[in-house]
Parts: structure tokens; C-alpha cells; sequence
């Protein structure tokens, strides 16, 4: 699952992990993402930091009292060290802006199936 | 003074020698008579010579003591031992302290006091001093040093720093500090640099989409062959984007010059609005775009800069009203003046925010659960645009309901015919 507002650059995400065979589910910020687990759940949800109201911090708050470690995130920021900002919001991995498609492609491979949830 | 020798003594010898001729009997009493006159006129002379001289040393001291004491930046004068012997007014308000007598202490006290330190922070080492260091001879240029007054403010101080001797290789007798009150300036310069980290942040997510997707163009070019229309509005989009942002950034720059130069053309303001709001058509997915407008709104400004500005509107109407909703454009001719409005019914501005809306890096929702990131120049370079035209630009805002951003500018004569844009 994306949580991203940006429409073009949930577009190209979508686009290459659908070209690589995966089904993406886009969701424009942490309320509807919230809204979407609760029908279906993905095997790794790519999360934007950077998005108006209900943004990156809350929902991973919200997400852990909820599901916990269930499905692992991963930040995608533009922010100076994207290593320190996961560890800050203690998510599993990051996506540094801009990103190769080949690090998008290899950070969402890495960890399909590795959640706690049952496959 | 030799004129005054001169003349006293031709006068003696030539009235000496007319006495001796001609009253030769009362010699001595005229000679005593002319001693007398001659010791009070010669004390008299030199009375009003040394007055007038006396005089013009005071005037000169005074001039010098109002000089220092009005001079723009701060003066502290220290003699060897360290101790402040003189100030002037600007010291005293940029130490906030009463009077001038407070900052007459030893210089050293007054960084005790005063908890003088670098601009990182750290406390001044003794002879690190600067005026230790003139007062040994150095002359110190702008040394940037962080004071606390008494009430807790912290000031900015630039200091330049310089020994003083009395003659070219002389001893050095005191050391004269000039100190500047550069605290605007180091916030300015705190701004500008945050403003830079800020353009970069922003700049990256356009870049990101625009090099995925052409990394795609490339790992996967059978599937964006297929959507390739998509494929190139979305780069087009994207390249607009980084353009205008780095635009931002040039007009920020120029704006401050004062180089900002108009091509103005005579066209309807309302034609240029509708052209905005088309250009938007496809990126605004959830909103609705209405143009409200009378006919023959003629202006004669330039036009890629007011279609800057409702760029800038616009955008900032849809970015602050998520959850769609209607923007609504309205243009119309008021007395001279053609006005253009565009209202939205998002989250609108507090009224506290209002007055700093239109400066540089303001952002009203800055920090708020609304913050969307952006340079908050967008509105500061629409009032200078919109100023440079001779119009106006103002906000009616109410939280909760939304806001109307309305700016106008001169209506063209009545004469005028549109020119094509």
C-alpha cells in the first residue's frame, strides 16, 4: 500500500511496482490509509512523511496501537539522513528521495513476507 | 602675537622719543603711565586671545564628545588597565542599561555581567578578548560576539576593535571598540539559510517522480509505451513544477535587486485567468474551477507575471481546501481598477496571521497539522508583483470557512484594444 498525497508520485511508484507484478493500493493520507487496512491488508505499506493533516507521525502511532508489527513500513522522505528519520519513527526500512527505481523495487521485495501477519 | 611685539614696541620707542622732545619734564610720569597702559592692554590682549583659544578647544572637545555620542553604532573606550572610560548612547541602548555610567567599568566585569560569547555559544577566553588584543596592538575587524542584557533579550554584536596611540609609533593608550547591533542582519541571514534547505527539501520530490519515471521509460518500456500520453503529461507536469520552483528562487533574488523588469501588454485580465485555471485542468483532480467574470476587464501589465499570480492563488486555494470543493475566479472592473478574486472554502487563515501573510518565508500554517510544506514565498512575490503594477493585494480569511484572495490593478484606458498574449 502507498500512503502518498503527491498524485504524480504515487502514479510512478504504482506504475513500476505494478510492472514488476506486484497490486498496489494508493491511499492519499493516514486517515484513508487507516480506513483501507482495516478491509484489506498489504504485505508492506510505503508510507510519505511529508503530508498534510493526518501525516507520516500520526499514522505510524495509530498504526502501531492497532496492528503493531504486523506489516512493516517503510518511509519514503526527502529528509537529509532517511536512515535517522525511520529509527526516529521506529519504522522497518526507508526510501531516500530521490530514489532509483531499482531501490523502490528492492526495498518492497525485501520485505513482502516478512510481516507477522499470516501469509 | 609678533604683529602685537612688533606694534607695542614701535609704539614705546616712537612715543619715548616724542615725549623726550616734546615734554621732556614729565618724562618719568609718562613712563610710568605708558608702563601701566601698556602691562593691562598687553593683559587684556592676551585674556581674549587665550579665551578665544580656550573656547575653541571646548567647542572642538564638544563637537568630538557629541560626535561619538551620536554616532549610529556603539563606542567603548578602554583605557590600559581595562577599565571603560567612555561610551555614548547607542552603547547605552544596545546594552539596554540606563545610563552611560553603568557600562563605565573594566571590561572584563562588563563580560561577566553581560555573559558575553561567541555566536556558538561559547564564553570569551581572557586573552582572546578582543580588547586585550587591541590594547596589545591588534586591530580586530568584526568580531561577532552574542551579548544577554539584563530583561534576558539576547543581542547580536558585531565589534571592530582598534588600538589608539597618541602619536604614529607612540605607546598605546587606550583601545576604541565600535560595536554593531547586527542581530536583524543574523536572522535575516538564519532565514535565507533555512529558505535554501527549504527550496532543496521541496525540490526533491519533483525530481524524484521525474527520474523514476524515466528509469521506468526504461526498465519497462513496453508498459510505459502503453500509457505513454500519461507517461509524457505527468513529466511535463513534474518539469513545471522543478521550473517554477526554482523560478521562485531566481524571483526572490531579483525581487531583492530591484531588477525585476515588466513587459507589459494591454489584454483582458479575465482571458488570463481562464488560461490559468485551464492550465490546471487535470492536476486539480478534486476541485472545481469557476470563472466568474464581466466583460472587457482590460489591463495593461505584464502577463506572464499575473498569470504567476493566480498560479499562485490558485494553487494555494486548492492546496488549503482538500477534500475538493469549488475555487472560485471572479474579475470585474470597480471605479478604475479591475479586480480578480479567487475565493475557496478550505480551512481559511487565523486572523493573527493575516498581517504576515504577504512576507518573505511567512507561512500561515507553518508547524500546524496544515503545513504543506512550500516556501511561503508564493504570496510575498505576488504583492511585489502586483505592487510593481501600482495594484493592491489583500486577504478576507476566516478559519473554517475559507478565504478570497483579491488583488486588482489599474483598468486600461478606455481606448485600449486587447493584444493577443
Amino acid at each position: 500500500m502507498l500512503v502518498e498525497d503527491d498524485s504524480d508520485l504515487s502514479r510512478v511508484e504504482e506504475f513500476a511496482l505494478g510492472a514488476a507484478g506486484y497490486r498496489v493500493v494508493v491511499a492519499r493520507d493516514g486517515r484513508a490509509a487507516l480506513e483501507q487496512l482495516a478491509r484489506e491488508r498489504p504485505a508492506v505499506i510505503l508510507l510519505d512523511m511529508r503530508m498534510p493533516g493526518f501525516n507520516g507521525w500520526q499514522f505510524i502511532a495509530a498504526f502501531r496501537a492497532a496492528y503493531g508489527r504486523e506489516i512493516p513500513i517503510v518511509v519514503v522522505t526527502a529528509a537529509e539522513n532517511a536512515q535517522h528519520r525511520a529509527a526516529e519513527v521506529d519504522a522497518e526500512d526507508w526510501l531516500a528521495k530521490p530514489f532509483e527505481v531499482d531501490e523502490l523495487l528492492d526495498v518492497v521485495a525485501k520485505h513482502v513476507g516478512r510481516g507477522t501477519a499470516p501469509p | 602675537m609678533i604683529g602685537y611685539g612688533v606694534a607695542a614696541s614701535a609704539w614705546i620707542l616712537s612715543t619715548d622719543l616724542l615725549a623726550h622732545v616734546y615734554v621732556p619734564a614729565s618724562f618719568l610720569e609718562l613712563e610710568v603711565f605708558k608702563g601701566w597702559f601698556f602691562v593691562l592692554t598687553t593683559a587684556v590682549f592676551l585674556k581674549v586671545l587665550i579665551d578665544r583659544h580656550i573656547r575653541e578647544i571646548r567647542r572642538s572637545e564638544r563637537r568630538l564628545h557629541s560626535i561619538i555620542d551620536c554616532m549610529a553604532d556603539g563606542v567603548m573606550l578602554v583605557d590600559r588597565d581595562g577599565d571603560t572610560i567612555r561610551t555614548n548612547r547607542a552603547a547605552v541602548e544596545l546594552f539596554a542599561v540606563r545610563d552611560a555610567v553603568q557600562l563605565l567599568k573594566p571590561f572584563r566585569e562588563l563580560g561577566r555581567q553581560f555573559d558575553v560569547r561567541t555566536p556558538d555559544g561559547l564564553p570569551i577566553r581572557a586573552d582572546g578578548h578582543v580588547m586585550s588584543r587591541a590594547l596589545d596592538g591588534e586591530t580586530i575587524h568584526q568580531s561577532e560576539l552574542v551579548v544577554q542584557r539584563s530583561d534576558g533579550t539576547h543581542v547580536s554584536v558585531s565589534a571592530s576593535v582598534a588600538p589608539v596611540r597618541d602619536s604614529a609609533e607612540g605607546e598605546i593608550t587606550l583601545a576604541v571598540a565600535v560595536l554593531r547591533d547586527v542581530t536583524e542582519v543574523k536572522r535575516l541571514e538564519r532565514l535565507r539559510d533555512e529558505f535554501l534547505s527549504m527550496a532543496a527539501h521541496e525540490l526533491k520530490t519533483p525530481i524524484t517522480t521525474l527520474k523514476a519515471y524515466v528509469q521506468i521509460l526504461r526498465k519497462f518500456p513496453d508498459a510505459a509505451a502503453a500509457a505513454h500520453a500519461e507517461v509524457f503529461d505527468l513529466l511535463n507536469r513534474q518539469c513545471n513544477r522543478v521550473a517554477r520552483l526554482t523560478q521562485e528562487l531566481l524571483e526572490v533574488s531579483r525581487l531583492q535587486l530591484g531588477s525585476l523588469r515588466l513587459n507589459r501588454k494591454t489584454f483582458d485580465l479575465a482571458d488570463l485567468a481562464g488560461e490559468a485555471m485551464r492550465s490546471l485542468v487535470g492536476v486539480v483532480l478534486d476541485h472545481h474551477l469557476v470563472l466568474d467574470a464581466q466583460v472587457g476587464t482590460l489591463v495593461n501589465a505584464d502577463p506572464e507575471r499575473i498569470h504567476q499570480v493566480f498560479l499562485n492563488l490558485l494553487d494555494n486555494a486548492v492546496k488549503f481546501s482538500h477534500g475538493g470543493g469549488d475555487v472560485v475566479v471572479r474579475v470585474r472592473q470597480e471605479g478604475g481598477e479591475v479586480v480578480a478574486s479567487v475565493a475557496d472554502a478550505g480551512i481559511g487563515i487565523a486572523a493573527d496571521k493575516q498581517g504576515l501573510l504577504f512576507q518573505r518565508f511567512s507561512q500561515a500554517h507553518v508547524g500546524t497539522e496544515h503545513d504543506r510544506g512550500g516556501m511561503g514565498l508564493g504570496l510575498y512575490i505576488c504583492r511585489e508583483i502586483v505592487s510593481r503594477h501600482d495594484g493592491r493585494i489583500w486577504v478576507d480569511s476566516t478559519v473554517g470557512r475559507g478565504s478570497a484572495f483579491h488583488f486588482c490593478l489599474p483598468a486600461a484606458p478606455l481606448d485600449a484594444r486587447a493584444e493577443s498574449i
